[in-house]
């Protein structure tokens, strides 16, 4: 599963993004944007992190600095997602400082709640489950899942993006999915 | 595990499904839009020279401020105000001189400075003395002097005038004429009033003025 028109199509659309062409720069927007929203939901589902939010910031940083970008586009698109990827740590970081300040967790958790998180997202509740499940697990675990399989990233493309060895991604993914296994007794995720 | 086998277990596959799934109804952002028009390079070269200018503009007006109120230190205000100088005031200088002169008023001149006409009786311009060149001064002291004080008084080349005492042969007792005509402007009043002790009181008209000169040096 690629994204449609990568790599070698959407070439043109980056050359002509950094040049100013505003219509190479929809072009790699509607590209990239429904893997990476469908990354994001996942990701913020039942955080309390409102996933519009953080995909705004990130597309708002690709078109001030997409100029300054240097690489293909194969690059791009892990660029791409290590800007998602730390827009989202600052979006959970932002949340802790809300529960620290308001003192009562379960108060801050749901102030999300009316947000972009739970509403809209049409998915199976097969869906919903294992994204739960996958968002339960260790931080790392989960980011490598999450990338691999809603990102569509490949294991290099993903060790890059978390800033880890192949080997280590590869371990990752193995053991998160064991564990997913393990928890879902044999269901297949539906 | 091969990646092709991971990305295919059955616990994955309606997360898959739900992962291709096109979002639907959605459009780039305005804001979005707006942040990469205003990153495009062409923008970002006019923010440049907009901001450049309005610095330069701000420094230009800010420095010699600074400068004036002696907030700088010493040197870098020195350095301020010579860079004011050739930016600013030689420029303007320049083009006022370049402008058209509006013709000054005439200023009273001291009664001291009035040259006095040597006499007055009609003039006459062709020597009176055989001399194959037209003497202007000789090399006596005394001749020198005369020239000098006439050169001062008349501010001009005395030429005619000295022609014209010559033409009366006042001024040449001694009789002895350089061959050379010499134009010397000397102005030494000094000099002038030994003249006058030396040469004596020849001329009425010229004594007058060398009185007047006398009553300067006083």
């Amino acid at each position: 599963m690629r994204v449609a028109g990568e790599p070698d199509d959407l070439q043109w659309a980056l050359t002509a993004a950094q040049d100013g062409d505003e219509m190479g720069f929809e072009a790699l927007w509607r590209a990239h944007n429904s893997h990476l929203t469908r990354f994001l939901q996942s990701r913020a589902y039942g955080s309390g992190i409102d996933y519009e939010e953080v995909l705004a910031d990130t597309w708002m940083s690709v078109a001030r600095d997409v100029k300054k970008f240097t690489g293909s586009i194969g690059d791009f698109s892990g660029w791409l997602y290590t800007i998602a990827r730390n827009r989202f740590i600052d979006a959970t970081r932002r949340r802790d400082r809300q529960i620290k300040a308001s003192g009562d967790i379960q108060e801050a958790f749901w102030i999300p709640s009316s947000t972009n998180t739970e509403r809209d997202f049409e998915a199976s509740e097969g869906v919903k489950e294992i994204i739960t499940k996958i968002n339960s697990l260790p931080e790392a675990q989960a980011e490598v899942l999450l990338l691999r399989v809603v990102g569509d990233r490949s294991v290099e493309e993903t060790a890059k993006i978390l800033k880890k060895s192949a080997n280590t991604v590869r371990v990752l993914a193995h053991r998160g999915l064991t564990t997913l296994r393990e928890e879902l007794g044999g269901d297949d995720g539906r | 595990m091969d990646d092709k086998d991971f990305l295919n277990d059955p616990i994955f596959k309606n997360l898959r499904k739900f992962a291709e799934k096109e979002v639907v109804n959605v459009r780039l952002d305005e804001d979005i839009r707006e942040a990469f028009r205003s990153a495009s390079p062409k923008v970002s070269k006019a923010k440049i020279f907009r901001r450049s200018i309005y610095s330069v503009i701000g420094i230009t007006i800010a420095l010699p401020t600074l400068s004036y109120a002696h907030v700088l230190p010493k040197p870098i205000a020195k350095v301020v105000e010579k860079a004011t100088h050739v930016v600013i005031v030689d420029p303007i200088r320049a083009i006022t001189s370049d402008a058209p002169k509006i013709t000054p008023l005439p200023t009273p001149t001291s009664t001291t400075s009035i040259p006095l006409s040597p006499s007055p009786q009609p003039t006459f311009t062709s020597p009176a003395t055989p001399s194959s060149k037209p003497t202007i001064a000789g090399s006596h002291e005394g001749n020198e002097h005369s020239e000098g004080n006439h050169q001062e008084s008349g501010e001009h080349s005395s030429g005619k005038h000295q022609e014209e005492y010559q033409a009366k042969g006042t001024l040449q007792e001694n009789g002895e004429h350089s061959e050379k005509p010499s134009i010397s402007g000397s102005t030494d009043y000094h000099s002038e009033s030994e003249h006058k002790s030396d040469s004596g009181s020849n001329q009425e008209s010229h004594s007058e003025s060398q009185e007047s000169h006398g009553s300067e040096e006083e």
